[in-house]
């Protein structure tokens, strides 16, 4: 079998004296997966530590490559784009300027012209301020400053927060057009809806450690779980079409 | 009325050559948040190096670049050994790049002594340009060509901040230095070239400042000083605020020496301390 495009391992991170993240296993291939849990089990924490921004102990392989140690800007040149909560797109710069900071050489794989075709509404608004977009607009600059680095990885923390349900329904079909251009997916979310439309393969993250691999079905007709990991039930997310 | 011609020509160009050491320092200081009080130092030693390289090659340009050229590579020796391990920690940043002064202040004292050098100007401004509304009609062609120097350097800082990759960099890693890094940029070697580039800079204003005026011992306090109050006064990390900053403080000190010689430094820190009091972010400056 080949290597998973993502394969984590007893990954450990602490805090001074907590410890966040208590050996956490994981595998992400071809396709999606999505991690929910609430607030405070060490999802973000995940993110930054697969992609360098905290230190940690373990093994995070990226196609059998180790990152564990490495710098954030070798992580991300090694393949891995992250989007992080909060969209955290640059104040000081226009939209285009995002785009063409991070754009590589060459028409293989995402250039700033397929992004515009995939996103309309930023070609639309090229020389804007990226604080002047909308949050979905701002979800679409931080995925596609994502895209352009041709990652074999995206790990994204919660891209809906904030946004509108009909700007939600817009961004599972982003998700799922990704997905299906081989980019592999780490999705963490807190909408269940989401987190189940995008991905087939559901982790759940309770005190820093994986409690549960699932299916988006069996969760979805689980609502004891749904109540106990995430603390609401389906009826909160029956508006979001399930993946078909 | 030449009188106060001559008094502002005399605070424009002041202003040109507070606008070149201070850009230096906007950027460390402004932009970084890189707390650097041998800015000064920087600024004299990149005029002694001037000093130096014009006496021995002739050529006002060659110590010119020279004076660029040493001062940042100093810079890059003074980030990688001492900045880059105390980020974020101002008072700690302050107090070691004091004690450095000191140092390079001494060490400039033990090889070149007491006496004041000038750097002879470059032959094409070397004489007088007549100005017939100056006093006695002719003015210093050198001071002139200063303020080209100063619009032609803050051109080319406000192109490479605004038109190149290297400024996506420097703006992007200066809202969010972590985010940058996790889209593959090295922030750090980003940080250090402006860091270099600042001091660069600053020792480039060394030779321009000793060609117009005079060095020696002491004047490290002085343009530390007058770049900080520019800074202050225009904005911190704003190129234009520090154009603005320079001008202001460049003609209210030759206005203050001629009309109220007593008062002209005071004149200067109750400015400072009027812009600080209405707008403590300065005038072109953003917000914290």
């Amino acid at each position: 079998m080949a290597e998973p495009v993502l394969a984590i391992a007893d990954l450990n991170v602490r805090y001074g004296q907590s410890h966040i993240l208590q050996g956490v296993n994981l595998e992400v291939g071809t396709e999606p997966l999505s991690l929910i849990g609430r607030n405070g089990m060490g999802k973000t924490t995940l993110c930054n530590a697969i992609t360098g921004l905290v230190a940690s102990t373990g093994s995070v392989k990226l196609a059998g490559v180790e990152l564990v140690g490495r710098k954030p800007h070798e992580i991300a040149r090694a393949g891995v784009g992250y989007v992080p909560q909060g969209r955290r797109v640059f104040a000081s710069l226009s939209v285009e300027e995002h785009l063409r900071m991070v754009a590589k050489r060459g028409s293989d794989g995402w250039t700033i012209k397929r992004i515009y075709e995939l996103f309309p509404s930023l070609a639309a608004r090229k020389k804007h301020g990226a604080t002047q977009l909308s949050g979905g607009e701002q979800q679409m600059l931080a995925i596609a400053r994502a895209l352009l680095l041709r990652p074999h990885l995206l790990v994204m923390d919660e891209p809906s927060e904030g946004l509108a349900p009909i700007v939600v329904e817009n961004l599972i079909e982003t998700l799922r057009n990704v997905a299906k251009e081989g980019v592999g997916l780490l999705l963490v979310e807190q909408n269940l809806g989401v987190a189940t439309s995008v991905s087939g393969r559901i982790a759940i993250m309770v005190t820093g450690l994986i409690a549960v691999e699932t299916t988006s079905a069996e969760l979805l007709a689980d609502e004891a779980s749904q109540r106990r990991f995430l603390g609401v039930s389906s009826a909160r997310t029956e508006a979001v079409p399930a993946s078909s | 009325m030449t009188d106060f011609l001559t008094v502002c020509l005399n605070g424009v160009t002041l202003a040109a050559l507070y606008f070149i050491v201070a850009s230096g320092f906007t950027l460390i200081f402004g932009l970084l948040r890189t707390t650097n009080m041998a800015h000064g130092s920087l600024y004299v030693l990149g005029a002694y190096v001037g000093v130096s390289v014009v006496t021995i090659t002739g050529s006002w340009w060659i110590g010119l670049l020279a004076g660029f050229v040493a001062v940042a590579l100093i810079g890059i020796a003074i980030h990688l050994g001492l900045l880059s391990w105390m980020a974020g920690q101002d008072l700690r940043q302050a107090l070691v790049t004091i004690g450095l002064s000191i140092i390079i202040a001494d060490l400039l004292l033990a090889h070149y002594g007491g006496i004041t050098y000038q750097i002879p100007p470059p032959d094409f401004v070397a004489g007088s340009i007549s100005l017939p509304f100056v006093v006695g009609g002719q003015y210093s062609a050198y001071r002139l060509f200063m303020i080209v120097i100063a619009a032609a350097l803050g051109g080319a800082l406000w192109l490479i901040l605004n038109r190149t990759r290297v400024g996506m960099y420097i703006r992007a890693g200066i809202d969010d230095r972590d985010m940058l890094s996790a889209l593959g940029v090295n922030v750090s070697r980003v940080f250090l070239f402006v860091f270099a580039l600042g001091a660069g800079l600053a020792g480039l204003s060394g030779v321009v400042g000793a060609t117009a005026l005079s060095i020696s011992p002491g004047e490290d306090g002085r343009y530390l000083l007058s770049s900080l109050v520019v800074v202050i006064v225009g904005g911190m990390g704003s190129l234009g605020g520090a154009a603005i900053g320079a001008l202001i403080i460049g003609l209210a000190e030759q206005i203050g020496l001629f009309y109220a010689p007593t008062y002209s430094i005071f004149i200067t820190f109750v400015i400072m301390a009027a812009v600080l009091a209405v707008r403590p972010q300065g005038i072109m400056g953003r917000p914290a």
